[in-house]
């Protein structure tokens, strides 16, 4: 085998490396005068840090703790934290936590659609096989399900559609990344947004978030505002007073 | 299992090698150490870029990288240690494709370059990272790595390095 890269390196002596290659590359290293020599030095250096490794490892989660506390906002911190965003958007950008939940709803509920004082309706149509539902609360979502949205509002604006699962990963359904501008809805009325959404296979807690807002949405300011959120107190947090919130318990495989 | 805990089996695994990494780039044992606690730091708080199923050495390896690279750029801002720090360098010098190059090049070089083909020199040349997992890393296409290592490939030759 040729000489290996450094990262190899790295990976044998963190245990990053399946069997066989760790094997091969031990063997090189042991053939190979120039890759021991590099070997060597790494080793050095890595039992030199595993010495104080211990007393590191404590300072950083007592880092983080302390960091966890600093962070944590007051009530007057939070709406200090919240409000230029507020006021940006004339106190009218609206949350909507949707919860996919448990059980298939029967049949399409014209009155699912959920609605908030301040402008957004938004109903949330998914299609599995040739069978199409309403989510509401209580509605089990498998994969390869497809999520179509309608958004009704009050004013134009600009419309925003994530999902948190339980890691706490964000994906973005409407735009699909957060560089991409916001959905705009040009005037108020009712919107179907173009293209669906197919679920992916993760399990577990989900959230779907929609914010509108009659301002221009900034999306990684509301990326950080949800991760914050989501960190800090985990999902049973109270969010913070505009937003609605329905708990989320997803789980299960496709059964049809 | 909670970031916080993640965190701390990710440190288990991979401080050391990531102090290595830190060290070959500072050329120092305090600057190296406080390097990883920031690494681990901002990995905790992008927990969420954290891709479940992947290795996570090489997210932490980006991580480490701008961490370093932001403490390189302070120290030329300051104008102080640009040259200095040889005396730890024996053991952790870096090669560079092959070829030894004093760090005191590397700072040099690295001030010439910007942020993005600073990530891409360290990550390709020092950590040797090939130019799939460096376009992956850095949430860029392969052939902007390729443009981009083009390019400091004519400085290293014009710096005389190579």
């Amino acid at each position: 085998m040729s000489c290996a890269r450094y990262i190899e390196f790295a990976r044998l002596l963190s245990d990053d490396l399946d069997a066989e290659r760790a094997a091969s590359l031990r063997s090189h290293i042991e053939s190979c005068e120039r890759c021991r020599s590099q070997f060597a030095a790494i080793s050095a250096n890595v039992e030199d840090y595993q010495r104080i490794a211990e007393t590191k490892r404590l300072q950083l989660v007592e880092r983080i703790a302390f960091q966890r506390v600093e962070k944590r906002p007051t009530r007057a911190r939070s709406l200090l934290w919240w409000g230029p965003l507020i006021t940006a958007s004339a106190a009218t950008a609206l949350l909507l936590v949707l919860r996919l939940s448990l059980t298939p709803s029967a049949s399409i509920n014209p009155q699912t659609a959920v609605r908030f004082k301040g402008g957004l309706a938004l109903q949330v149509i998914a299609k599995r096989g040739d069978r199409q539902f309403v989510v509401d609360d209580g509605a089990r979502l498998y994969s390869g399900d497809a999520l179509r949205f309608v958004a009704t509002v009050d004013r134009p604006g600009q419309l925003a559609i994530v999902s948190l699962d339980a890691a706490r990963r964000l994906s973005w359904f409407y735009p699909q990344r957060i560089d991409a501008p916001p959905v705009t809805l040009g005037r108020a009325g009712s919107h179907t947004l173009s293209g669906s959404v197919i679920l992916d296979d993760s399990r577990g807690k989900e959230l779907l978030i929609a914010v509108f807002s009659p301002q221009p949405l900034d999306l990684r300011r509301l990326s950080h505002m949800i991760d914050d959120w989501a960190r800090s107190e985990s999902l049973t947090r109270k969010p913070p007073k505009h937003w609605v919130v329905r708990r989320v318990e997803k789980g299960g495989g496709r059964t049809q | 299992m909670s970031p916080t805990q993640s965190i701390e089996r990710l440190h288990r695994s991979y401080a050391a090698v990531l102090y290595d990494k830190a060290l070959r780039l500072l050329g120092d044992r305090a600057e190296a150490e406080d390097a990883v606690q920031e690494t681990f730091i901002n990995a905790h708080r992008n927990f969420t870029d954290f891709v479940y199923g992947t290795s996570a050495l090489p997210w932490l390896y980006r991580i480490c990288t701008n961490v370093c690279l932001n403490q390189l750029r302070s120290r030329r801002r300051q104008r102080s240690k640009l040259l200095g720090a040889q005396a730890e360098t024996t053991r952790c010098a870096p090669a560079l494709e092959g070829r030894a190059i004093a760090r005191a090049q590397l700072d040099t070089l690295l001030g010439l370059l910007d942020q993005r083909a600073q990530q891409i020199l360290v990550l390709h040349f020092i950590d040797g990272f090939d130019q799939s997992e460096v376009a992956a890393q850095l949430g860029i296409s392969r052939r902007a790595v390729v443009k981009r290592l083009a390019a400091v490939r004519r400085l290293l030759a014009s710096e005389g390095v190579g």
